[in-house]
């Protein structure tokens, strides 16, 4: 049972690269730069937020700064007092209106010069005895703490007090020796809203003075704002008042009233950016500290940020900006790149496709081919195994005939005393049938002998007519008496190149196939010729133009019809019924034929007769 | 004539023999090509005709022939076969081929063919 081989080919599922590869890719790329836009954003604002803190922090240190600058300025100022004998004296001496008039002038000159406010002159047990800048206010014992300080340690104290009015000054207390004894303080003092114009002036910040309600009276305080020909809102703030100490104006008010509360929440927390007029501030808040470090107040900062925030903004725009564009060609290119791929993914499948549907083709060419193969070595095998068969048959045969042939000799011999006996009465008849019998017998071992005999070729040269007489006697035996053979001999026949028992056994087949065609009897010709064959019979039967021997077969039998002449000479082809012909006669006398050089020919009328020609080459001489 | 005949096949020998003798001539029968070859050495000038089979054990009817031509004798000889084979023995004539089974008339003719 033959099979044929279909190959079956699984058809490749590809993978949608867009959703596979583009978009994540792509997603993954806007994931990036979000992080990164994110991280940029951060760091920025974190600076933004360290430069906000930093610049709180200078304007503190200048606040500060000023401070220690102006404590100095002022005990410089104060050397040349506290030295003056005179002025020791005096002061010694009790004498207010002569001490007064003799600092006066230095006071007017330091107010002048420095800012000096207060100027006093206080006993060493801290009664007052002269204020240069309040004559007429003498008298009380001063429990400020930076007086209480310079009589506890001896030494120049100095330091921020707060004053009945909620106003913050900057005091200077130094003992005054005489003769290596304290026999006094000298104190001086100033004013501190300078400083937030000075912070405003050198840094660009806002600066305000809170203090503590707590620390200050509502009325003085009040009395104090009028007097400043300030605002008077005690409850502005919930914890602090100001001082009004920096002149912001209605806007640097409108930020505190929002910063203020929040600063006082989270007094760490230096820079909240609020917003105001379209204005943004950050705000930051110091704690302020008098002489005897406790918190007094709050020093507020504010400083405008709108442009640094808009710096930012812009930053910030710019850079998202450049992340869409940067983002836009990476997508651009990450698209084209997929489609590109795409498209070659594409034209790899369509020659895959090629390739496997030629190779589809290939594989059922080869398995045509492979099927054929196998036909025909099944064919050949056949064959062979025919050709062995017969081979064997051959052998058979060989030793079975020459018995056979033996007893029939035995019985033809004995038939003829028999006939003789019988002659004698004239009743030969009798044995007739036995006689044809043994004829029968004889041809049908000639035949089988005939075709068993093995097919090597050994052609030598031969004398055809002579090969004919002396088959004669077999051939007649082979047919009836109701046939008649003729033969026609060309006298100076050539030779030619035949296999001796080949040729007779296949005069025999032709003869044998006459017979069956005349049932009725009929003659059956065999002539020979020298025929010479012309360059264009031999192209047209396919054989070397040249000398040949003709060997022609004729019966004047019923004949063969067209379809049955087409396949006279295919093997195993027969037109008798079974067991009375094995169809191999005229194919064993073509391929013979043809082996030995030759051409066969045949030709059949149907009512008339049929003729077969064989041609075969001449033996040189 | 006298005529030697060969056979390994003794019947037939003896058919051929009443053959021979039907129409007057006088046959000895030898089984084999030994036996034949003593007959004829015993006697080489008495015999006319040597009538042998071809498939006989130990000296086939060929080798019988070619002894008897080597021996200096004409006598014609014919070869008379059962199974269908004929031997070229171009340089054994006179000599002819007559297949089994044969009738009288064949046998006859044959005879004459080597004679002539």
């Amino acid at each position: 049972m033959r099979e044929s081989v279909e190959p079956e080919l699984p058809s490749p599922r590809r993978p949608d690269l867009r959703r596979s590869v583009f978009f994540p890719l792509a997603g993954m790329v806007i994931l990036l730069f979000l992080a990164l836009g994110s991280a940029a954003l951060w760091s920025e604002s974190r600076t933004e937020a360290e430069t906000l803190e930093r610049d709180v922090d200078s304007a503190v240190r200048l606040f500060e700064l000023r401070l220690a600058s102006d404590v100095d300025t002022m005990r410089i100022a104060m050397d040349p007092i506290l030295e003056d004998r005179v002025i020791i004296d005096c002061f010694l001496s009790g004498d207010r209106d002569a001490l007064f008039d003799l600092l006066h002038d230095r006071f007017l000159a330091l107010r002048e010069q420095h800012g000096i406010s207060h100027m006093y002159f206080v006993g060493p047990d801290r009664v007052s005895f002269l204020r240069v800048h309040q004559p007429d206010n003498h008298g009380e014992v001063i429990e400020r703490y930076t007086m209480r300080e310079a009589q506890r340690t001896q030494a120049v104290a100095s330091g921020l007090e707060l004053g009945i009015l909620g106003i913050p000054s900057l005091r200077v207390v130094s003992p005054v020796r005489h003769e290596g004894r304290i026999v006094g303080y000298f104190e001086l003092g100033r004013e501190i809203e300078e400083y937030a114009v000075d912070v405003r002036e050198t840094l660009g910040i806002d600066m305000e003075v809170l203090i503590r309600k707590n620390l200050v009276v509502e009325d003085e305080w009040a009395k104090g704002q009028v007097l400043l020909g300030r605002e008077v809102d005690w409850e502005r703030f919930d914890d602090f008042v100001t001082t009004g100490s920096a002149d912001g104006g209605e806007e640097l008010g409108e930020v505190l009233d929002e910063a203020i509360p929040l600063l006082a929440q989270d007094g760490d927390d230096p820079a909240r950016v609020s917003q105001v007029n379209g204005h943004r501030f950050a705000v930051g808040g110091s704690p302020l500290l008098d002489a005897s470090g406790q918190e007094i107040g709050l020093l507020v900062v504010s400083l405008d940020v709108t442009d640094s925030v808009l710096a930012f903004r812009r930053t910030l725009l710019g850079f998202f900006f450049t992340f869409l564009v940067f983002t836009g060609v990476m997508v651009w290119l990450l698209h084209g790149i997929v489609r590109r791929t795409e498209r070659s993914l594409k034209h790899a499948e369509a020659v895959e496709h090629e390739v496997l549907s030629q190779l589809e083709e290939r594989v059922r060419e080869r398995t045509a081919q492979l099927n054929r193969e196998i036909a025909e070595r099944e064919l050949t095998e056949a064959k062979l195994r025919q050709a062995q068969k017969m081979e064997v048959i051959g052998q058979l045969t060989g030793g079975v005939a020459h018995d056979f042939n033996n007893l029939l000799a035995i019985i033809m011999a004995d038939l003829e005393i028999v006939r003789d006996w019988l002659a004698a009465d004239g009743r030969e008849d009798m044995i007739e049938g036995a006689w044809e019998a043994t004829e029968r017998g004889a041809t049908l071992i000639a035949r089988l002998l005939a075709i068993s005999r093995k097919q090597p070729l050994s052609p030598r040269p031969l004398d055809v007519n002579q090969l004919v007489a002396e088959l004669m006697p077999l051939l007649e035996r082979a047919v009836p008496r109701t046939i008649e053979i003729e033969t026609k001999h060309e006298p100076d026949l050539w030779e030619c190149f035949v296999d001796a028992p080949q040729l007779e056994n296949l005069i025999l087949n032709l003869v044998v196939n006459g017979r069956d065609a005349m049932p009725a009897g009929g003659s059956l010709t065999i002539e020979t010729r020298n025929r010479r064959v012309e360059p264009s019979e031999a192209r047209r039967w396919e054989m070397a133009p040249g000398d040949y021997v003709e060997l022609t077969v004729t019966d004047t039998g019923t004949g063969m019809p067209p379809e049955v002449l087409a396949r006279a000479l295919d093997p195993f082809f027969t037109t008798k019924e079974l067991g009375k012909g094995s169809g191999l006669g005229l194919a064993m006398v073509h391929g013979t034929v043809k082996q030995s050089g030759g051409h066969l020919e045949l030709d059949s009328v149907i009512g008339e007769g049929t003729r077969v020609r064989l041609l075969l080459p001449r033996v040189p001489n | 004539m006298k005529i030697l005949v060969v056979d390994d096949e003794p019947r037939l020998a003896k058919s051929l023999a009443r053959m021979l003798e039907s129409k007057g001539h006088e046959s000895t029968i030898a089984a084999d090509g030994f036996e034949a070859w003593a007959l004829f050495e015993s006697q080489p000038t008495n015999w006319d005709m040597l009538i042998t089979d071809i498939r006989m054990p130990r000296l086939d009817g060929v080798d019988l022939a070619r002894r008897v031509r080597d021996s200096g004798s004409h006598i014609p000889v014919v070869f008379i076969s059962g199974h269908g084979e004929t031997p070229d023995v171009v340089e054994l004539t006179p000599a002819t081929f007559l297949p089994k089974p044969f009738r009288r008339t064949e046998l006859l003719a044959a005879m004459q063919t080597a004679v002539a």
